[in-house]
């Protein structure tokens, strides 16, 4: 028996060549991010009329706070339950349930590879990004040290196991299509990818604490241009752990009880 | 001249087909509907979190900016309507191989690919980017003159024409780009650019985006012609960029056929 960590090294082989394969459809998802740092930095600077900070945000953290939001969006956001989900409807999933790894090692190995990738490929335009906006503006100091990377892995776990477990969904339901999409509003909204959450109305504020969201892009970010610091800071990399044990716990269940009654259909 | 009849009643065969499909799925009409007027909430709360924060964008104040959106959601539900479902197969079709039945039919095939799914529940979205419109008027209280309105119609025109040419281009990429799947993706990217005003960009990207790229043609320029802040002549221009770039599609997609290598036949 080869051990676990060779098979899961030898499936990161696999999916890294695989994700460097569609790098076409890499580069193209990146401009959704791309124009979203262009664009929002330069309504936000269009809205300062002279002010010098919005909720605590001046220009250049604003600025910043959309390039790092953008960046580490390509690395944490996770959007397996698609291609998972038609895998459990067509029955392709039963040729993983007979491979002697469990199917969730192939799936971080193939989660990472790509985030990787969309990572690495981001890195430059973030750079120019910001070259482009200190013309406009001093720039915000940028921490990118370990406690940034820390949360920015576990965020990655947040949101690789909530995309996971919603994969599960498709042992149930006929159309899960739909449901993914509608995802999308609240998990971009509360994430911070639309704004920093501390611009966001009270009650939004708080309904961000309640869902793993924010645990994802919102706090990592938030720490590289230095909003959370010392206490506040390890409160909320301490709830991003809490939010990767809430996921794990989740996705195990659901996985569980949904290949329980799998049934391998469209083989 | 006979030609034309020929089109129109293919076209009317186009639709009933189209509808015959839609009453097979009514429940689906109501859930697109519904689904559709989420994303709008969607982007009208990004809106409303800035306008907490300030009085005006660039000039804009908030109900100036509802207008934009409501056009730009208009003008994206009307090519969701008219061409997108199937624009969307061609990726597939280009797969597959199935593009030489298209392409051996004695029809003109942009025609054919184009116009022949007419995605008739996006219809609700077009009513809810309308109430939007005269909504955010009345908040403008502002009622414009018979004029604005009709180079506002005739501009919301061209922009339909040049954001469906933009968008049949990206999708003539996939004869060349077989593997890659969302290359719907740049048509909303493109999109997702006119949804601000452009006044925002500095001097160049707004260049850029008048002149090279015409986004602002898409949704700031008819909303300007309809708030009176925008001069007739902007209507030739964009009538002449409309034209542009029908006959740039169209001369991209007879290019692009010629290297199209009929995959699998």
């Amino acid at each position: 028996m080869r051990s676990l960590a060779s098979k899961v090294v030898a499936l990161l082989k696999i999916y890294i060549a695989d994700s460097l394969a569609y790098r076409a459809s890499a580069f193209i998802w990146m401009l959704t991010d791309v124009v979203h740092c262009l664009v929002m930095p330069l309504v936000w600077l269009s809205a300062y009329n002279g002010r010098e900070a919005i909720a605590g945000y001046n220009p250049g953290e604003m600025v910043t706070y959309y390039v790092m939001i953008a960046f580490t969006t390509n690395f944490i956001v996770s959007h397996i339950m698609w291609d998972l989900s038609w895998e459990i409807k067509e029955g392709i999933l039963s040729q993983w349930l007979l491979r002697p790894v469990p199917i969730v090692w192939r799936l971080v190995a193939q989660n990472l590879s790509w985030r990787a990738m969309r990572m690495v490929l981001f890195a430059p335009v973030a750079a120019l990004a910001l070259w482009y906006y200190s013309r406009f503006t001093p720039l915000s100091p940028i921490d990118l040290g370990w406690t940034f990377w820390l949360s920015v892995l576990l965020g990655h776990l947040v949101s690789f196991f909530t995309a996971y477990a919603l994969a599960a969904l498709a042992f149930w339901l006929q159309e899960t299509q739909s449901v993914f999409s509608l995802y999308y509003a609240p998990m971009l909204l509360l994430s911070g990818w639309v704004a920093p959450i501390a611009l966001m109305p009270g009650w939004l504020q708080i309904l961000a604490m309640a869902f793993p969201f924010r645990y994802t892009t919102a706090v990592p970010v938030e720490i590289a241009i230095g909003k959370l610091q010392g206490e506040a800071m390890w409160m909320e990399i301490g709830l991003q752990a809490v939010w990767v044990l809430v996921g794990i716990g989740a996705a195990q269940l659901l996985w569980r009880k949904g290949l329980r009654q799998y049934t391998g259909v469209g083989m | 001249m006979k030609r034309l009849g020929f089109y129109w009643n293919l076209y009317k065969a186009f639709l009933r087909t189209s509808l015959v499909r839609e009453m097979e799925f009514r429940a689906n009409f109501w859930a697109k509907v519904l689904y559709n007027a989420l994303w709008l909430g969607f982007f009208l709360a990004t809106l409303k979190i800035i306008y907490r924060h300030t009085d005006s964008i660039a000039g804009w104040s908030e109900s100036e900016a509802l207008v934009l959106a409501a056009t730009l959601y208009f003008i994206d539900a009307l090519i969701a309507t008219l061409f997108y479902f199937g624009l969307s197969e061609l990726p597939t079709m280009v797969r597959q191989g199935t593009l030489d039945f298209v392409l051996f039919k004695p029809v003109d095939s942009q025609f054919w690919i184009s116009l022949r799914r007419i995605n008739l529940d996006q219809l609700g979205s077009l009513v809810v980017a309308v109430l939007l419109g005269v909504y955010a008027l009345l908040r403008l209280e502002y009622l414009p003159a018979l004029p604005n309105i009709a180079l506002y119609l005739a501009m919301v025109l061209t922009g339909v024409l040049i954001f469906y040419s933009f968008h049949f281009m990206m999708m003539t990429l996939s004869i060349w780009l077989v593997r890659v799947e969302n290359l719907w993706v740049l048509s909303d990217v493109f999109a997702q650019i006119g949804r601000f005003p452009t006044d925002v960009f500095e001097t160049v990207l707004r260049r850029l985006f008048t002149y090279v790229l015409p986004i602002a043609f898409l949704a700031t320029i008819p909303t300007k012609a309809l708030l009176g802040k925008a001069s007739a002549g902007f209507l030739w221009f964009a009538v002449a960029w409309a034209l542009a770039f029908f006959l740039a599609g169209r001369a991209f997609w007879k290019f692009a056929l010629k290297s199209y290598t009929s995959a699998s036949s």
